[in-house]
């Protein structure tokens, strides 16, 4: 028994230190805030192919994408972060402005359209989601669906909807997004509009998916993937693309930065190059969660009208970047008070 | 020996000082009430408060009856049941609430994603923290003192005068742990869209990465903990339990009416809280694709168990070894942290640690953090348990041996080891089931890459295939039950409660 | 009238059988001292009479009414009025003096009563830890006489005494007697405390009872040699 006890008490540190490698340019640190069941495996396969180590580090649906933000800006005087992934390009033009990040060309960036990259390679989007309405088929008829976000105004609607806290995630892009595209009084409206006619506000994306299917709200606003993780889970859904009516819908296309000072830059490098490659964009089309590739030699996902069809709401990235951060204090306020 | 008590001490202090004293200062340094008069915030508190206090009450109720059917009646294989009723510890609250929303039909399922929900998912979690001090309470209560009344009058006013008094201590120590356990859980009530006040602050911090903000927002939590520390200290007094498995009299309920009522309310609840969850998230995991599920979890699961069970086996070994070496005063304080850093709630704890280790880079990004955040926070149940059977050693044997003129190792090994050699293994399993188990500390502190399995399960419930998110909660469960199974097996006492080598 | 009647009691323990067959009559206002070596029985013969062990076979009878048949306890102990002092007292720890008399007899009269006779009225908001161990003792007999038995079983009562508390102890138990009629069955390993209280004396040996009798006359003419070597000093 003695024997077992010191086997048992050197065992684990025996393997965890032969386990950790000497640091080397074989490994690559990568924090993003894509959800973990459509990120990881590409980063496995980035894994298989280079066979350089990936350490990865995920946010969790209530901090989405806004905590890792906040902790490379923590560590930016220690950075120990090579490349950040981030889900939307927001985080990572604040974190460009506020000097975190490296300028990186990657070769594969050829193949992305202008619009969708930072003018002085800071970051490069690829592979993107758009904002949709998740409807409960049971509770809607077609005929009722909404069609465009100011039907959430509509008094027939009042108390059935809900809408991700827009403090944090896709959902803060978006309504930063709404500010600059209507203005600050317009937006401003629309957003008290939206608490009288009863808005339900849920933590997360998720959950507002997770409600509709549960039939406690009629409809929500979510991204594509939310929408279709529950349709595949087979809730009685229906997808809803709001750009009929008025403006169009939001487009938001991830966004890979290089970290600056990142601890092992040539791995970080090859890591970009990856994901903004077709496999990559290939990759993440086919998933649940259909994200729409912005390499045109990359088919789309078959779920969703391709990019050129759908009318997408314009956008400056780096004006809603400063505009997000500006409306930080009314946003607080907007959802303390109930 | 020198060497040893140096060692001790030095990992005493690594482990708990820092992070408190960065809360402690952090706390006297911008203590601003502000967050009293966010609305979201105190709507969150209340919240949390009454759901902790619902779910502590009905375990109340359903513990009672349950060790009063196991432990004070002749019902048959009464241990077995008991040891089925601790199942629910090895469950991840958001693994239950997973399987309680495949099992309920859509009209009922509203229900589920309500507070009462979360009341319900808390209670059927945590009871087992009521019910085995109690039943533990229960078997140990000197039968003489049952005897002596039962000569004097019928069992039920025994039962209420005499039994329930002396188990109070145990009822109510059990009580406050569940109380804290449902007030600061996050993973289940975040999953049923109920904000509690342990996920405003995660917000604060994770999201924010406001350090001060959350610490200000940290302060109820860190009261309340303090408080339990502090009413801790006289109402639970020492520990008396000395369980009588082999010899159940003293007072018995004999009625047949009671065994089976009792044993259908057994049944319920087993089934509720432990077979229905398991085999229809058993069910749901192997209806997907279970292979897939199994090859994702490996490298979690080897984490999990290197960074639990080599935390276990330290905190173990330290608390063994300082038995003898320290004097009883110096272990009351360290006792004193521990406690306070088990009932402070650990993501008040994670922001300590990190404040106070984001300096120095060979931690911060290393397993080394979580490691010291697992050993600050459960250290306290390693300990307790150690110090319970040094009390019980025969210090006569002990001083014997030293006048015999052999070395410290040597009498370690030889004198002090074998007989505390269960307890050791009791306290390595339940450390080892707490830190398995536990999210919010390890998400916060796990180094790039080296998520355990319970922050896996956590960061891939978003968009994931339900039937992955069932099949790795069942793995987690399987493990640590295989662990601790293989743990106790190991260092299982003998007969006459010693084991031969 | 027999207060006690023992006809063939069994009683089995793990396997092993500790009475094989005893029978035994007490008389009322006697006093019985039951002596025998560690282990041969004696506390086990007493908590079947209370009514707290459960015999494989035989029958007994109190106050000339079947209290126990074969296996089957057809008299609960808390019917039976039988007094009981445990070796180690099994007081409650967390009830006062006063509150240990008024568990079994509620009116405060005959509380105030016992507890005067005892010289434990001053200490009735006293709990068990802050009595000294006469203290303890006299209020381990007041309890157990509250509910005015007629019958008092006492497990080794002299065992954990000296010389001097034991013979305070036999007064009181004496004094006892005097004022009510009460018969006292007690257990024993040492010879001199037989001989300072008992009327009558039972050996058991080997899970049955070798012999009874007055003292005197079994050291005359013991039975079996144990008999002998049980009872004399």
């Amino acid at each position: 028994m003695r024997r077992w006890l010191w086997l048992l008490c050197v065992l684990p540190f025996f393997l965890v230190t032969c386990g950790k490698e000497p640091p080397s340019s074989n490994e690559v640190v990568v924090y993003t805030s894509t959800d973990q069941v459509f990120s990881e495996p590409v980063l496995q396969e980035f894994e298989r192919r280079t066979g350089i180590k990936v350490h990865m580090v995920f946010d969790t649906e209530e901090t989405k994408s806004t905590g890792l933000m906040n902790r490379l800006l923590a560590e930016k005087d220690h950075p120990r972060c090579d490349v950040f992934w981030s889900n939307d390009p927001l985080r990572v033009e604040i974190l460009k402005q506020k000097g975190v990040l490296a300028p990186y060309r990657s070769p594969q960036a050829a193949h992305i359209p202008d619009r969708f990259k930072d003018p002085e390679g800071y970051w490069t989007g690829f592979s993107g989601r758009i904002r949709v309405f998740v409807v409960n088929k049971d509770l809607l008829s077609p005929a009722e669906y909404p069609r465009g976000l100011r039907d959430m105004l509509a008094p027939r609607f009042k108390g059935a909807f809900a809408l991700a806290n827009p403090l944090f995630g896709t959902t803060s892009f978006h309504v930063a997004a709404l500010f600059v595209a209507w203005g600050d009084e317009e937006a401003r409206a629309f957003l008290e509009g939206l608490k009288k006619n009863g808005l339900k506000l849920a933590s997360s994306n998720g959950e507002v998916a997770r409600w509709v299917a549960l039939g406690k709200v009629k409809f929500g606003l979510v991204d594509n993937d939310d929408a279709f993780s529950v349709m595949e889970e087979g809730a009685p859904v229906e997808m809803v693309i709001p750009d009929q009516n008025g403006e169009g819908t939001l487009f938001m296309p991830n966004a890979v930065a290089l970290i600056k000072g990142a601890p092992h830059p040539e791995a970080a490098k090859k890591l970009i190059d990856f994901l903004l490659s077709p496999v990559a964009e290939e990759m993440l089309a086919r998933a649940t969660c259909r994200q729409i590739p912005l390499n045109p030699a990359v088919p789309p996902p078959p779920e969703l009208p391709p990019l050129s069809k759908l009318r997408l709401l314009e956008v400056d990235y780096a004006k809603v970047a400063q505009k997000m951060e500006e409306i930080l204090p009314y946003l607080r306020r907007w959802v303390a008070e109930k | 020996m020198r060497l040893w008590r140096l060692l001790a001490r030095v990992y005493f202090l690594l482990v708990f000082l820092p992070p408190l004293g960065a809360l402690f200062l952090a706390f006297g340094k911008t203590l601003s009430l502000t967050f009293l008069k966010d609305a979201i915030y105190l709507r969150a508190l209340s919240n949390t408060f009454i759901l902790a206090l619902g779910a502590t009450g009905l375990s109340v109720l359903l513990s009672l009856p349950l060790a009063t059917l196991l432990a004070k009646s002749r019902f048959p294989l009464a241990r077995l049941w008991a040891v089925l009723l601790a199942v629910p510890l090895l469950f991840l609250p958001y693994q239950t609430a997973l399987a309680w929303s495949f099992i309920l039909p859509a009209p009922v399922l509203k229900l589920l994603f309500s507070p009462w929900g979360v009341v319900f998912i808390f209670t059927i979690s945590f009871f087992p923290l009521v019910f085995w001090p109690l039943y533990l309470s229960f078997l140990s209560i000197p039968r003489e003192a049952e005897e002596s009344g039962l000569l004097l009058a019928p069992p039920l006013k025994v039962f209420t005068r005499v039994t329930l008094p002396y188990a109070k201590p145990y009822l109510l120590g059990g009580a406050g742990l569940c109380f804290i356990f449902s007030f600061t859980e996050i993973g289940a009530p975040t999953y049923l869209g109920v904000p509690v006040i342990g996920s405003e602050i995660l917000t604060r911090f994770a999201a924010f990465y406001d350090l001060q903000g959350a610490l200000n927002a940290s302060l109820p939590l860190a009261i309340t903990g303090l408080l339990f520390f502090l009413l801790e200290r006289p109402f639970v007094k020492r520990w008396e339990i000395a369980p009588r498995w082999r010899d159940p009299r003293g007072l018995l309920f004999e009625s047949r009416p009671f065994f089976l009522l009792g044993g259908l309310f057994l049944g319920v609840t087993l089934l509720v809280a432990v077979f229905l969850p398991l085999s229809v998230l058993a069910f749901k995991a192997f209806s997907g694709d279970f292979w897939s599920v199994l090859t994702r979890a490996k490298s979690p699961l080897l984490r999990t168990f290197l960074y639990t069970g080599g935390a276990a086996i330290l905190a173990g070994g330290v608390a063994l070894v300082s038995q003898p070496l320290l004097k009883e005063r110096e272990k009351d304080l360290w006792d004193t942290l521990a406690l306070l850093a088990f009932f402070l709630p650990s993501v008040v704890l994670a922001v300590g640690l990190i404040y106070f280790w984001g300096r120095f880079p060979l931690v911060y990004s290393s397993w080394v953090l979580l490691l010291l955040g697992l050993l600050c926070h459960f250290g306290f149940l390693t300990q307790r348990l150690l110090r319970e059977a040094w009390r019980r050693f025969d210090k006569g044997g002990l001083e014997a041996a030293y006048l015999a003129g052999r070395g410290f190792n040597a009498i370690f090994r030889r004198i002090i080891l074998p007989p505390l050699s269960p307890w050791f293994g009791y306290a390595l399993a339940i450390f080892f089931i707490f830190a398995a188990n536990e999210m919010t500390l390890s998400s916060l502190l796990y180094p790039p890459g080296g998520a355990t399995l319970a922050v896996t399960i956590y960061t891939l419930s978003v968009n994931n295939p339900l039937s992955v998110s069932a099949g790795l909660c069942l793995l987690n469960t399987l493990f640590i039950l295989v662990v601790v199974s293989l743990l106790l097996c190991l260092l299982r006492p003998g007969a006459d409660g010693s084991r031969s080598a | 009238m027999a207060v006690v009647l023992l006809k063939g009691v069994r009683k089995r323990f793990s396997g092993e059988e500790v009475l094989r067959g005893v029978d035994l009559s007490v008389f009322p206002g006697e006093i019985l001292a039951v002596i025998g070596l560690s282990g041969a029985g004696k506390s086990t013969l007493l908590r079947l009479i209370a009514g707290l062990e459960t015999p494989e076979a035989g029958e007994i009878h109190l106050y000339g009414k079947p209290a126990t048949r074969g296996s089957q306890i057809l008299l609960p102990p808390w019917e039976r009025k039988i007094g009981f002092i445990f070796q180690n007292l099994a007081l409650w720890e967390h009830l006062t003096v006063y509150e240990h008399l008024e568990f079994v007899n509620r009116e405060p009269a005959r509380i105030k009563e016992l507890l005067s006779f005892f010289e434990l009225w001053e200490l009735r908001k006293k709990r068990p830890p802050e009595l000294s161990g006469g203290q303890r003792q006299r209020l381990a007999i007041a309890r157990a006489l509250a509910q005015e038995p007629a019958l008092l079983l006492l497990d080794e009562p002299f065992s954990n005494l000296d010389m001097v508390r034991k013979k305070k102890f036999r007064q009181e138990l004496l004094r006892i007697r005097e004022r009510r009629e009460l018969t006292l069955i007690y257990v024993t390993h040492d010879p001199l405390d037989v001989k300072l209280l008992a009327d009558r004396v039972a050996v058991i040996h080997e899970g049955v009872i070798l012999q009874e009798g007055p003292l005197e006359t079994l050291l005359a003419a013991p039975a079996h040699p144990i008999v002998r070597e049980l009872l004399s000093f």
